[in-house]
């Protein structure tokens, strides 16, 4: 397939957006029953799923922490995620997501909290458009909090891409394929923390600087969207 | 900040200030002196102790504490040691709930038993309270109130029912002896 226009004439992007704007999010908590805890969370076409279980005993033993509770992670892409099939065991990309995310949210657990037991986090992607981890880590953080665990505070991902030389914010799969590089950022909006940061492509120092700033302004956002998802759900009847 | 409103909060809120109040239940200090909140839930002010805690909105995570009284099922037993598959905390089972805790022989009875296959049997339902902090949990049954809540003949496998102080199979017409709660479900 030939490269497509990426950034127009006009300066928008292939589906109009200004370079800084996020695509339409949507985010919603509490959505499964037999979860401890779960969210999905919708950025333009990517749909992913994150459903929380524990504090619970850990099966195998042998990985009990004595002072700490153990986080265990799967990121997983369904079938019918992708264009194509995807098959339905886990890839080399999928076990690298799942410890990228799981040290993202090991930083803001309180862990110590609960010793000998895990707290077991299941992301499911849905659909994918670009920006599926990123989309996870914030369903991920959603469905702890919505399960009661302590957490010092809730993350946002956001992805910042360069294409055509320009730096654009939450960038989709063709931006992606197509771009100069892309780097997901998850970002703990109120203690001013990134918990995680990849970077995949070239960027010079002050692009970076650039990007890292970008990136927070737009995690800032679902940031806000995140603490309104929760809000709806839990919060609003108890105003008094 | 003399008002003390109650404040609707999630992960992440500042709820205070580090020279004003203790942090409780749910609240931490961060780097910087500020008091956060840990939870999706709503702040409580203790005044006179100057403790600022957040409240649940949902059920909290349920762990078995010292203390609680928890139910659970005798999925292995030897004459000195049981193991009991926990399913609710203090009453509570609305979470999914799955621990496993053991109980000694010299926990099981305020008399001496010999085995304790003299108080419960496999598969029996009872209550305990929980002595330790972690897993796998102590559990003890030498309280009027703990003990088996549901027993089965170990003939013929029919639920028991409490006459007086003992156990009766109405179809093998015998008795057995267990530890039994005051609260055992079936009575003539």
């Amino acid at each position: 397939m030939e490269k497509p226009v990426l950034i127009r004439e006009d300066g928008l992007r292939r589906d109009g957006r200004r370079p800084d704007e996020l695509r339409p999010i949507h985010i919603e908590v509490g959505v499964l029953k037999n979860a401890d805890g779960s969210a999905i969370v919708e950025y333009g076409k990517t749909k992913v799923i994150a459903a929380t279980y524990g504090p619970r005993e850990i099966y195998p033993k042998h990985l009990v922490l004595p002072d700490r509770a153990l986080i265990r992670c799967r990121y997983h892409m369904a079938p019918f995620s992708t264009s194509e099939h995807k098959s339905p065991a886990p890839s080399r990309r999928e076990i690298e997501l799942s410890k990228v995310i799981r040290e993202a949210l090991e930083s803001v657990v309180f862990t110590e909290l609960f010793p000998r037991t895990t707290i077991d986090i299941f992301i499911e992607v849905l659909q994918a458009d670009g920006g599926t981890r990123t989309a996870g880590l914030t369903a991920a953080s959603l469905a702890l909090a919505d399960a009661g665990i302590p957490m010092r505070d809730l993350v946002a991902g956001v992805a910042v891409g360069k294409i055509d030389g320009v730096l654009v914010l939450d960038i989709d799969e063709i931006e992606d394929e197509y771009g100069e590089a892309d780097m997901p950022i998850g970002y703990a909006a109120s203690i001013d923390e990134i918990v995680l940061l990849q970077l995949n492509g070239v960027l010079t120092p002050d692009e970076m600087k650039e990007a890292i700033k970008l990136a927070k302004k737009g995690a800032e956002q679902i940031y806000k969207l995140m603490k309104e998802a929760l809000h709806r759900k839990y919060l609003r009847v108890l105003e008094s | 900040m003399d008002k003390r409103v109650v404040k609707r909060v999630t992960p992440g809120d500042i709820v205070g200030v580090e020279e004003e109040f203790i942090p409780g239940y749910g609240a931490y200090i961060d780097e910087e002196g500020y008091i956060r909140s840990q939870l999706v839930g709503i702040t409580q002010f203790d005044l006179v102790k100057r403790i600022i805690s957040i409240k649940h909105v949902k059920d909290k995570p349920l762990t078995p504490k010292p203390g609680a009284i928890v139910e659970g099922i005798i999925t292995g037993i030897s004459d000195d040691l049981a193991f009991v598959n926990i399913y609710a905390i203090n009453e509570k089972f609305s979470r999914s709930i799955n621990f496993t805790g053991i109980i000694h022989v010299s926990q099981a009875s305020n008399e001496y038993i010999k085995s304790l296959y003299e108080a419960f049997r496999l598969g029996e339902v009872i209550k305990a309270k929980v002595l330790n902090d972690y897993h796998p949990y102590q559990l003890t049954t030498r309280e009027p109130g703990l003990g088996v809540i549901v027993a089965y003949c170990s003939r013929c496998g029919y639920p028991l029912y409490r006459k007086d102080d003992r156990l009766y199979c109405p179809r093998c017409d015998q008795y057995e002896t267990r530890k039994i709660s005051v609260f055992y479900l079936f009575r003539e």
